[in-house]
This record gives C-alpha cells, sequence and structure tokens, in this order.
C-alpha cells in the first residue's frame, strides 16, 4: 500500500456510477407538488388573516399610511410590543438565495478592495476570484488546477489558495499583528508535532510596524506515496499593518502545501492591506463594538452565554455576538442600515413584514421562519429545526437577530414570549 | 445557460467521483446508490433556487450531511460493515486482504471521522474546506483526522505497520 489515498483509490476501483438524474427529477417534482399543496392552503389562510386584519386597521383609521419599507423609527421606551399587537404582512419572494438579503451599505466599498489587493500582488493575482459569504472582509481564490492559474510548480496548482482581507479597529483580543502564531493556533486548534510557526517583525511600505507569521502543518503518516514529500501539508501565511489610520489591516493566504506555496511576497502583502484604499466609510466606525453587543444580549437575557473567541473579531462596519440562552441559539448581528432585506427563494418558508406594534405604527420587524424540510439534515431522529430570523432596520443599523432550538417532533416550538423578547432585543435603541 | 442543462452536465462530469466518495463513505454498494440517488434529489429540489453557487462544494456538503444524518437516523453502519467482506477466496497478490480489511476497518469509525478521512485523504481537501463541507470547525476536524488514523492503526495493524515505516 502506498499510502492512504492510493489504498482509497484500490477500495473503489470496480465502484460504478450511482444514480439516476431523471428519476431525481422526478421524485424532487413530485414532492414539491406535495409541499406545494401543503403550504398553498398555509399561505390562503395567512392571506385571509391578513385582509381581514388589514380590513379591520383600515375602518379604524382612514388616514393611517402605508408601507413601512425603509429604516423604522428607533423605538420610544414607552411603546410596547406584544403578540397582541403584531401585524403581519406576507412579503414575496424576490431573488435567488437563501434566507433574508439584508442590503449592506458597505458591500460595495468591500468589493472595491480585491482590485486594489491584485494590483499589489503582482502577476499571480491577476486569477483571484471573488468569493462571498465574509460579511467582514474580503474573500477569493485561486482556482486549482485546470483554470487559467499557472503556479510555479504543478502541487502548487493542485488546490485552490485562499486569500481574506480585514480590517480591525480593535487590539483588544490576540491579533496577526501581537502574535501570530498565538492568533493561527487560536484560529485552527491545539498544536501538534506535525505544526511548526514563524514570525518576525518587519517594516511596511512607508516604515509602518509589520509583522508576518507563517504557519504550517505537515501531512500525517497516512498521506501521501513513499517517503511522504516535504511539501505535503497545510499553510497559512498573515500579513499585519499597523496602519497609519491607526486600524490593522491584515491578509492570510490560506492553502494546501507548505509556507513556501504561498505566492505572494510578505512586502506585496503588506503593501496591499496598508493602501488607504482599502478602508470603509465613516458610518463603519459607528457600529457598536462586538462586546456592547454582547452587553446588550445579556442586559435582555441575563442567562445568556457568548461563545468566547480566543481571537479578536473587531471588524469596522460589522459587530457580532453569538451563544446560548440555554437551549435556544442565539446569534445578533449588526451593520450599518440599508434598505429593506428580500426573502430568498430558498431556506426561508414564510417571511413577513411585521408592524410590531400595531398597524398605526410604522415600526417594522422583517420574521423568517426557517424551511425545516431544508434543515431536516441538522436533526437527530424524531426532532426538528425551530429556527427563526428577525431583521430590524433602524436608524442608523440594522441588526439581525437569529433563534435557533433543535425540539423532539412533538415538542412545542420556539414560544411567542422568546420571539416577544427577541424583537425588543433587535429594537435596542443601544443596537443604533 | 440553463439551469437543468447545468445541472446534468455537472452530474455527468462528477457523477463516478460522487458514486466513489459515496462508497468510501457507507462501504456498500446498496448504501452508497441510495446515498447517491438521495442527493440527486436534494440537489435538484434546490438547484433552481440556488443562484450561481458552484455546484462542487454544494453537491459535495449535501452528499457528506446526508451521510451523516442517515447515518444517524438509519443506524447504518450496523448492517453492511459490520458483516464480513464477502468474496474470501483467494488472495494471491495480497493486496485483496489488505484492501478489505481497511474497507472493514473504515466501517468501525464513527460516520465523522469516516467522513474527515476521505474528504482530506480521498478528496484531498485542506483541513479548512473539509471543514466547510462538514459543518464543524478546522480543529474538530484536526482532531477528528488525528482520532481516526490512531483508530485505523489499531484496527489494521498490517497497513499501519507499513505506513508507519512509511512516515520514518
Amino acid at each position: 500500500m502506498s499510502g492512504l489515498h492510493e489504498a482509497f483509490e484500490e477500495i473503489v476501483a470496480d465502484v460504478p456510477v450511482y444514480g439516476d438524474l431523471d428519476r431525481a427529477i422526478e421524485q424532487a417534482e413530485q414532492e414539491q407538488l406535495r409541499r406545494n399543496g401543503m403550504v398553498a392552503g398555509l399561505v390562503a389562510a395567512a392571506a385571509v388573516v391578513a385582509v381581514i386584519i388589514g380590513l379591520l386597521a383600515i375602518t379604524h383609521d382612514e388616514n393611517r399610511s402605508q408601507p413601512p419599507v425603509g429604516p423604522s423609527p428607533s423605538p420610544t421606551p414607552d411603546k410596547s410590543q406584544s403578540p397582541e399587537t403584531w401585524v403581519d404582512s406576507p412579503v414575496a419572494r424576490t431573488r435567488d438565495g437563501k434566507g433574508w438579503h439584508v442590503p449592506d451599505p458597505l458591500t460595495a466599498a468591500r468589493d472595491a478592495w480585491l482590485p486594489v489587493v491584485v494590483e499589489h500582488l503582482g502577476p499571480k493575482a491577476r486569477h483571484l476570484e471573488p468569493l462571498e459569504g465574509l460579511e467582514w472582509g474580503g474573500q477569493s481564490k485561486l482556482p486549482a488546477e485546470g483554470s487559467e492559474y499557472d503556479a510555479s510548480t504543478a502541487a502548487a496548482s493542485a488546490y485552490s489558495t485562499y486569500v481574506r482581507t480585514g480590517l480591525m479597529v480593535d487590539r483588544g483580543g490576540l491579533d496577526l499583528l501581537d502574535d501570530g502564531c498565538g492568533y493561527f493556533r487560536a484560529e485552527r486548534g491545539a498544536p501538534d508535532d506535525q505544526e511548526s510557526c514563524t514570525t518576525k517583525r518587519f517594516a511596511g511600505p512607508e516604515g509602518e510596524r509589520a509583522r508576518i507569521s507563517s504557519w504550517g502543518r505537515r501531512c500525517g503518516a497516512y498521506e501521501g506515496g513513499g517517503p511522504a514529500p516535504a511539501t505535503c501539508g497545510d499553510y497559512a501565511v498573515g500579513v499585519a499593518v499597523e496602519r497609519r489610520d491607526g486600524l490593522i489591516g491584515y491578509i492570510v493566504v490560506d492553502g494546501r502545501g507548505t509556507p513556501d506555496f504561498n505566492p505572494f511576497t510578505p512586502d506585496a502583502m503588506a503593501a496591499a492591506v496598508a493602501d488607504p484604499r482599502i478602508s470603509l466609510p465613516e458610518r463603519a466606525f459607528a457600529v457598536p463594538s462586538d462586546q456592547a453587543v454582547a452587553s446588550v444580549v445579556e442586559d435582555h437575557f441575563p442567562d445568556y452565554r457568548a461563545n468566547q473567541l480566543p481571537y479578536a473579531m473587531e471588524h469596522p462596519g460589522y459587530a457580532q455576538t453569538s451563544g446560548g440562552l440555554g437551549r435556544p441559539g442565539l446569534r445578533v448581528t449588526v451593520r450599518p442600515a440599508g434598505e429593506a432585506p428580500d426573502c430568498a427563494r430558498s431556506w426561508l418558508i414564510e417571511c413577513v413584514e411585521r408592524r410590531v406594534f400595531g398597524a398605526d405604527d410604522p415600526t417594522t420587524v422583517f420574521v423568517g421562519a426557517w424551511d425545516e424540510e431544508d434543515w431536516a439534515d441538522c436533526c437527530p431522529k424524531n426532532s426538528r429545526a425551530d429556527t427563526r430570523e428577525f431583521v430590524y432596520v433602524g436608524p442608523r443599523n440594522t441588526v439581525v437577530v437569529t433563534e435557533f432550538m433543535i425540539v423532539k417532533a412533538d415538542e412545542d416550538p420556539i414560544s411567542d414570549d422568546l420571539d416577544k423578547r427577541l424583537i425588543d432585543l433587535a429594537l435596542d435603541p443601544r443596537l443604533q | 445557460m440553463d439551469r437543468e442543462v447545468e445541472l446534468r452536465e455537472f452530474i455527468s462530469a462528477r457523477g463516478a467521483a460522487l458514486s466513489r466518495a459515496a462508497y468510501l463513505l457507507t462501504g456498500d454498494h446498496q448504501a452508497a446508490e441510495d446515498l447517491v440517488q438521495d442527493t440527486y434529489v436534494v440537489v435538484v429540489r434546490r438547484w433552481q433556487k440556488s443562484g450561481t453557487l458552484d455546484p462542487e462544494p454544494y453537491v459535495r456538503r449535501i452528499l457528506y450531511s446526508r451521510f451523516i444524518d442517515g447515518l444517524r437516523r438509519r443506524r447504518l453502519w450496523e448492517l453492511p460493515w459490520a458483516s464480513p467482506p464477502d468474496g474470501a477466496g483467494g488472495d494471491e497478490a495480497g493486496t485483496a486482504t489488505e484492501r478489505l480489511t481497511l474497507r472493514d476497518a473504515l466501517g468501525r469509525l464513527t460516520p465523522k471521522q469516516r467522513a474527515v478521512l476521505v474528504l482530506r485523504f480521498y478528496e484531498d481537501l485542506t483541513e479548512s474546506q473539509s471543514a466547510a463541507v462538514l459543518g464543524i470547525s478546522p480543529s474538530t476536524v484536526k482532531s477528528q483526522t488525528r482520532v481516526a488514523l490512531q483508530r485505523l492503526r489499531e484496527l489494521v495493524p498490517d497497513a499501519a505497520a507499513s505506513l508507519e515505516g512509511v512516515e520514518s
């Protein structure tokens, strides 16, 4: 046997091609028809209720203005909301994707980072492709073999290489500038004897304080054929710069191989994140800190236990906390206010626009209930996920509160009382 | 490009690789076929809604999550993997015994350990990429890999000895 990969290849040598796509399409269509029948019934019932409520509201106040799309006013403390005051209107599904699409006015600014990074990193960076999914920074990849990317060695081109770029505002936690190796170890778990990390200080393009940290983990016993090649492993190279504007700019290259496979020079990486064009508009810096958001959550829920990250995550324009409220899990994010969210076609089975203080008050929270079927993968037998997401577009910031809990098949879902308290949290003026 | 055409092209190109991964995960032809078919149904159901997602990690994630959760539900690992390998007729090359022994040992790992090994050492993904597929942290991938390899060494001492020789 010449390594685990080869052993696996031997095992699957005579495996035929399974699966019948036509049969899968037919089966999926039948399932969809069944679901549509059920959902149509629910939607029809909800529509009837909405129409009745609407008619009643109009009867009470002929001059009521419509609709509340756009930033809601910051609620005054003397108002109270509850299931009795909620007035819900269905929101149409208007876009592809998953869940609520929450517009972030900083997205365009972050998207503009990649050309700047490419400009500094040089010709090999020309093939960097932008990736979505990073809410606080930029992420891209050099695609693997078969693409136009021409790495200097065949081994280096066999795997995609990932590049992420970020800014940090707070030096309270472990970060790449103060202790790069500590940062990588915290991010990637306890070290073992296959790991190594070196760090050294150097000067940025204009003499700024900078540090490069190179982390690597060699292949284990079963990997590779013959003697394990010296180049077999995973690596991450991070460069952090203390910028003239007081922020820490950082860039991490993450790939397969050893740190020597990093296709970019430390000077180029430092120049990229020291560039003042890697920036965000002023309003990004008005978003509360992660710790401030966690404190507000604790005020609303004294039993809230935030997950403690061993490294710093203080990014301008994006605050977050996640943790537990006993059984339910909770995640809260805050970003500058943008447009109202869109309900995407996947994941959310129900999207509503909720006037939380009654039809006469424009304060609106968007509420999405997740599709249990799509979440079925999450759960053990005879259980299901009960998840809802609240989006409040406030006068300055958008607050997204997500609650989730695995419940038994015959158990009551997350209660209206918890929903009410989470809406109160989303509306808290301290998050604005 | 039409989404269905796109899906057909992807399945045509990657169906064999998905089948091989499914077999490594389940260790049984029928179970692997069920897993792939089940994955296709989920993919079809979500495909039209999935926008411009890169299909490779998308489909891979569905395959692996269906595998792990399917085992949770059906305790499948107690069925095919627990029985002795069939076709025990001859061992001219020595390869068959070793292959079947390793295959059998894989079945004695937990589903997540097996998934981690297949992702890391068959699909050659990084820890981070494997973590993304399984929805767990890279450090969990690392610890599960270490435990799984140690378990394989215990279960397949012949293979372990030769591999430890390679390692040195």
